[in-house]
């Protein structure tokens, strides 16, 4: 799982617009988690208790890595200025919850045309606006190979 | 009905033991479950142990086992006690703030679960943090309480002009990002962060009902007025 972690969170780092690398990073997190249900079990097992870890695994690159470009929203033309870390935090960490709140209410995750758009709505609403976030509503799931041609990486 | 000769007298002499037996009983409960709180806190659910529990509780086995079947059940108790104070200091909060607006209403709930993690932060990370390291046994009830403030903030649709658009998972996302950023310090030992988290969490609960300008406003009241020590008095 380790392996695939590193393999992944390189190809979504591109040159792309600050939504499009959030809405790429959720769908390949939520197909991640739907690959592998021992794999989705384990994450959001310790991303519920991650740093109480004294090893913090793959949950702590998830999260850290996710923390991090949520919170370069701030830098969107729209964001407000008094926008805290702290919104990216609670951004990150409501939607980890909300996946680990589905596998254990329903014993598996929603589908993600259906919780991805939701997720984004709220993640992008306090950095680009009502308009941006209701938009994230109607985008549809990248094809099933989508991080393949995520090669051309900004380094 | 009178009681007979003497009757009266036994049992009035018996009421005392009765009592000291019972609180006495009660004191190494609250012992017990303090004790595995902090050793949860301290070295995480899987490294503690039966013996450290009643190392620490000062208390024999025997005891131990009267009170609970093992650690697991142990620690369920601990952790639906949390729960239970928890629940009973926001409704206390939001008893005293009836009839205030909702905004008001929701940033008394988040000052009270704040105080509440604040007034014991050892017994509030085990419970929070280390619970989902229990097992199956406790993931449901652990999933309720992150999902408990969900229904007043749901309140808020009512109110919000954007009341179509806004997602059916809104609610569980906006209260399950609070809890992780409040225990994201608890983890970490940062405990007085807390506090100053409050007014970002409002404003961060608040803005996708009432948008940015009037979920601002709502922050700057609570720096002004601070609502934890509100719902603090209105708990106690």
């Amino acid at each position: 799982m380790e392996t695939r972690v590193d393999e992944l969170l390189p190809r979504l780092d591109t040159a792309a617009p600050w939504r499009d690398r959030v809405r790429a990073a959720l769908y390949a997190l939520h197909r991640f988690l739907a690959a592998d249900e021992r794999a989705a079990d384990l994450l959001l097992a310790e991303l519920a208790g991650a740093a109480a870890d004294a090893d913090p695994p793959v949950a702590e690159r998830w999260t850290g890595y996710l923390f991090d470009l949520i919170d370069e929203g701030r830098e969107e033309p729209t964001a407000p200025a008094g926008l805290a870390r702290m919104t990216a935090e609670a951004l990150g960490g409501g939607v980890c919850t909300r996946l680990y709140a589905a596998i254990v209410r329903d014993g598996r995750l929603p589908d993600e045309a259906e919780i991805v758009p939701e997720l984004m709505y709220c993640v992008v609403l306090p950095y680009c606006g009502r308009d941006a976030a209701r938009e994230e509503l109607e985008v549809s799931p990248p094809a099933p190979g989508f991080l393949e041609p995520l090669h051309r990486t900004r380094h | 009905m009178r009681a007979l000769p003497g009757r009266d007298s036994r049992s009035r002499a018996a009421a005392p033991a009765d009592v000291t037996r019972e609180s006495a009983k009660a004191d190494q409960r609250r012992r017990i479950l303090r004790a595995t709180g902090e050793l949860v806190a301290e070295r995480g659910y899987d490294s503690v142990t039966v013996e450290l529990i009643v190392k620490r509780a000062r208390v024999s086995y025997k005891t131990f086992y009267a009170h609970f079947a093992g650690k697991e059940e142990c620690f369920l108790e601990l952790f639906d006690e949390t729960m239970v104070q928890t629940r009973a200091a926001i409704e206390a909060a939001l008893a005293a703030q009836a009839g205030a607006p909702w905004p008001r209403q929701v940033a008394a709930a988040l000052g009270a679960l704040f105080d509440v993690l604040l007034a014991d932060p050892l017994i509030a990370r085990a419970s929070i943090v280390e619970a989902p390291t229990v097992g199956p046994s406790i993931i449901e009830r652990y999933e309720r309480a992150m999902s408990d403030l969900s229904p007043l903030l749901r309140q808020g649709r009512e109110l919000s002009p954007y009341r179509d658009e806004l997602p059916e998972t809104l609610e569980d996302t906006l209260a399950g990002g609070v809890l992780w950023s409040a225990y994201q310090r608890l983890i970490v030992g940062q405990d007085a962060g807390i506090e100053s988290l409050l007014p970002d969490a409002i404003e961060f609960v608040l803005r996708p009902y009432l948008g940015e300008e009037e979920a601002a406003k709502w922050a700057r009241s609570a720096r002004e007025q601070p609502v934890a020590g509100e719902a603090a008095s209105a708990a106690s």
